[in-house]
């Protein structure tokens, strides 16, 4: 099967798969106990106020005709109004998602170099104090929560060494860019906007540390255990023998091919990050998609819920098609089975 | 990494803090509260939309610190006899933001609209106003539909919008010729008189005000000038702003030791005041075994350590004395607390129909999740109450869950621990709200009271115009409660908050300070206009 079958399977099963998240989803969230309408207009609002919109979202109709509908609406791009935001939901995933997005795009970046390169230190000093010392490390990475981390970077440099902002994306008195993307990065550099994007980029480290801490940690394990693995293999030995210098086999030889499992768990780390990073979007008062579901979920934000959930899903399923390519690619084994079996 | 990349971004790290870091000695309160925030006045009623909404909006009257009222955009009013017809006259050349005058057809435009969205503090009103006419430019006539007593006092939640702004920002909605009635633009917007204006707002960020310099009631020096509403109650967050002198006003909803640890900081005091109207209850299933008998919720009622949750739990609370909170007008104060007495515990349970089978009927108890302290107490009473040999069965619940399970007979707990805040200054409220049966299936009566008397005496207490004969007809509604027993009132919570003593003066902790009383409605407590703030003293 030639590479491009092979990403338009991948592609089609994963609409499939979206499918069925919607369809579990949206049941899920329907049959959780509490009325939407009531919780979003409060105890004290009167009846006829609570089934007006109970008509408005199609609560007065059977579950299966609401899916469509819903389905209908999405369609056309229409996700529904949230209950909680009284605003329409496309509006605030533009709102939030470019923001989740910006803290995402540094965690990948923080995980993918303290991570690969923590691995590739403790790889090459295998068995010493530093491989040690940084194996313990990444254990205490793996296991510490992101919000810890965040309270801890929170108390460290913004209190006892106060270089970096408490809380928000950006300082009071600097307007939001001109939106393009909605990522104040992006939109700062399109527009010239220098101080902008370095502003919103200060407000953002400390937050995607703390996302990236645990998927340094396991990248930094996983570069270590492959590289390892790999030094044994005839061609690295080969290399010895011919004397090429340590330092060259462990930067050139042998850190790519040792890169594809690291690379693929660190993909789904990125891609849960945006359902998980809700604690951490609280402690630095981040306007996030993360922070956004939960709060839909603990006020049954119905529509909320399921586009939220469904934007995880799609983040998910683009990481899955993303790394399938990536090893299908180096591996081309993947696909020929694929082939084979299809 | 190559080194030479590593001291690239080193580098460029330096250079943006350097750019970055730059003092910040603005004239600002800055206080938080929990999202969402609606700061339309027809939407908003909750502590964190009111705190906005008394700020970006004025009402026809104003409140004092002891729970009376005074003229605000009202300079005087009448009312008929028979308490049917109310009529009000406006403060002459009011201006709202927007520049317009404010007039009696404002005034006509946010009754009906407040009334027809049917959102917010709409349900004060509903039952009472029959129709709002404007007689004049400046005077306005409220027909009401029967005489209600506390109308003056309500009417401090009633604010005031400019119509031509909300008319030229009208959406498609379900409002007939008036759309959406505007409600989507209010969302981040505002179309008020109040002493303070939108200046951004930010979803799930902030709500940032800033001074409206042409204010009616005009200025004194120091007054902030800008104020904003954060939305985080993260107690580490709190602490490093407060710290940091990012926060000038705490919430009220931190935990215990958080206010202990912030009380210690340089400059920081921490104030604790009883608000009008805010008790802590342990409502009773009425219509639920075992806890329909009388005698099995008064021995439930001795068996509670009273003073332990007001001095220990909640510090500087009032050890609650009946229905209605102290600070709210129209407490009786003849009615004494209970008292923790596990020998007349076990006499009234004797007389209880379910003394002999306790085993039988295990007390289910709910408890708000968001209130980390109240589990304290429920694990108190379970520990107190297991000594009478009732069994109970602790759940710890999200408050929506809680909502939820209150909507109807079968699913409400025996016993739910819930806060009730008083929606206005005066016991009525307190009382339709808790105890009337409109009120059942709702999470402010899990006691599904249900009873007759008990409605006609609020209705006949409501419909009193005269303020004494009315205040001594909530005293007989409250003396029936407490032998109804319907509830074990604990405590009137006292509101805890953080603030910048050394560089804000905040008239709340001035009143703390006089030992005077605090009876103000929701949102009151931060009214900016009347706080000072010292940027230079930071």
């Amino acid at each position: 099967m030639s590479l491009t079958k092979y990403i338009i399977k991948r592609i089609v099963y994963s609409i499939g798969v979206l499918f069925g998240v919607s369809i579990l989803i949206f049941i899920i969230s329907n049959i959780v106990p509490g009325d939407p309408a009531r919780m979003a207009l409060g105890p004290r609002a009167p009846e006829w106020a609570v089934d007006s919109l109970r008509k408005e979202m199609n609560l007065d109709k059977p579950l299966v005709e609401r899916y469509f509908l819903w389905l209908s609406n999405l369609m056309q791009g229409d996700l529904g109004e949230s209950l909680r935001s009284r605003r329409p939901i496309t509006k605030d995933i533009a709102e939030y998602l470019p923001a989740s997005i910006e803290i995402i795009a540094l965690s990948a970046f923080f995980m993918a170099v303290i991570g690969i390169n923590l691995g590739r230190l403790s790889a090459r000093f295998s068995g010493t104090w530093l491989d040690g010392a940084i194996r313990i490390l990444s254990y205490i990475g793996i296991v510490t929560p992101a919000f810890v981390w965040a309270i801890i970077f929170l108390l460290l440099f913004t209190y006892l060494i106060p270089i970096f902002p408490t809380t928000g994306r950006i300082s009071p008195g600097l307007v939001a860019p001109p939106r393009i993307t909605g990522m104040y990065i992006i939109d700062g550099l399109l527009t010239g906007n220098l101080r902008v994007a370095l502003d919103t980029l200060w407000h953002i480290v400390l937050p995607s540390l703390a996302l990236s801490m645990g998927g340094a940690a396991q990248a930094a394990r996983m570069t270590r255990a492959s590289m390892v693995d790999n030094a044994e293999k005839d061609y690295i030995l080969a290399a010895r023998a011919y004397g090429v210098p340590s330092k060259l086999i462990y930067r050139r030889l042998l850190l790519k091919p040792s890169l594809v499992a690291p690379i693929s768990i660190m993909a789904l780390d990125i891609a849960a990050l945006l359902g998980n990073a809700f604690l951490v979007e609280l402690v630095f008062l981040y306007p996030g998609i993360s922070r956004y579901g939960i709060e839909a979920m603990l006020n049954k934000d119905l529509f909320a819920i399921i586009s939220v959930v469904l934007i995880i899903g799609i983040g998910y399923t683009i990481a899955n098609v993303v790394i399938d390519v990536i090893i299908a690619y180096l591996d081309p084994r993947v696909r020929l089975g694929g082939a084979k079996s299809a | 990494m190559s080194k030479d990349s590593t001291k690239l971004v080193a580098v460029c790290f330096l250079i943006m803090i350097s750019v970055l870091c730059f003092g910040q000695s603005q004239s600002i309160v800055r206080t938080t509260e929990d999202w969402p925030t609606y700061i339309d006045p027809a939407v908003g009623s909750d502590f964190s939309d009111c705190i906005a909404i008394v700020n970006l909006y004025d009402s026809l009257v104003f409140p004092n610190p002891d729970g009376s009222v005074r003229p605000h955009l009202a300079t005087h009013w009448e009312c008929s006899s028979d308490g049917l017809v109310w009529t009000f006259y406006l403060r002459q050349g009011v201006k709202f933001h927007s520049g317009n005058e404010l007039t009696a057809e404002d005034v006509v435009f946010s009754v009906k609209r407040l009334l027809t969205m049917g959102e917010g503090f709409a349900y004060l009103f509903e039952p009472f106003i029959d129709k709002v006419v404007a007689l004049d430019k400046y005077t306005v006539q409220f027909k009401m539909k029967k005489a209600y007593g506390p109308f003056l006092s309500t009417l401090v939640r009633l604010y005031i919008v400019d119509k031509d702004t909300v008319l030229r920002h009208l959406d498609s909605g379900p409002y007939g010729e008036f759309g959406d009635y505007g409600r989507k633009w209010l969302l981040e917007h505002d179309a008020g008189s109040g002493p303070y204006m939108v200046e951004e707002v930010k979803m799930e960020e902030y709500v940032l005000m800033k001074k409206f310099d042409d204010w009616w009631g005009g200025w004194e020096p120091n007054a902030p000038e800008y104020f904003k509403e954060m939305a985080t109650a993260d107690p580490v967050t709190i602490r490093t702003l407060v710290a940091k002198k990012e926060l000038e006003i705490t919430d009220e909803i931190q935990p215990m030791e958080s206010y202990e640890a912030m009380a210690k900081m340089p400059g920081v005091e921490v104030i604790r005041f009883v608000p009008g109207g805010m008790n802590l209850n342990v409502m009773l299933h009425t219509r639920k075994p075992p806890t329909d008998d009388v005698h099995f919720r008064r021995a439930l009622a001795y068996a509670v350590d009273y003073k332990t949750i007001a001095n220990i739990i909640f510090p500087g609370s009032l050890v609650a004395r009946g229905p209605v909170p102290q600070t709210l007008p129209g407490h009786d104060s003849s009615i004494q607390p209970w008292e923790f007495n596990l020998d007349k515990a076990r006499e009234e349970l004797k007389k209880s129909k379910y003394y002999g089978q306790l085993d039988k009927y295990p007390l289910t108890f709910s408890w708000c999740a968001e209130v980390p302290e109240e589990e304290k107490i429920a694990l108190m009473l379970q520990a107190n109450w297991s000594k009478l040999g009732i069994k109970v069965e602790v759940t710890k619940k999200p408050f929506g869950s809680m909502i939820a399970d209150a909507q109807s007979i079968e699913t409400t707990p025996n016993c739910s621990l819930i806060f009730v805040a008083a929606h206005y200054m005066e016991a009525g409220g307190m009382l339709t709200t808790r105890y009337h049966s409109k009120s059942t299936g709702t999470w402010e009566q899990c006691e599904w009271l249900l009873n007759p008397e008990i409605d006609r005496m609020i209705e006949d207490a409501l419909s009193t115009i005269n303020t004494e004969e009315r205040f001594n007809k909530y005293h007989a509604i409250q003396q029936k409660l407490v032998e109804l027993c319907p509830t074990i009132w604990l405590i009137d919570r006292a509101e805890t908050r953080a603030y910048q003593a050394s560089y804000v003066s905040w008239f709340v902790a001035d009143l703390v300070h006089q030992g005077k009383q605090i009876a103000l409605p929701l949102g009151y407590g931060l009214y900016a206009h009347d706080m000072k703030v010292f940027p230079e003293k930071r």
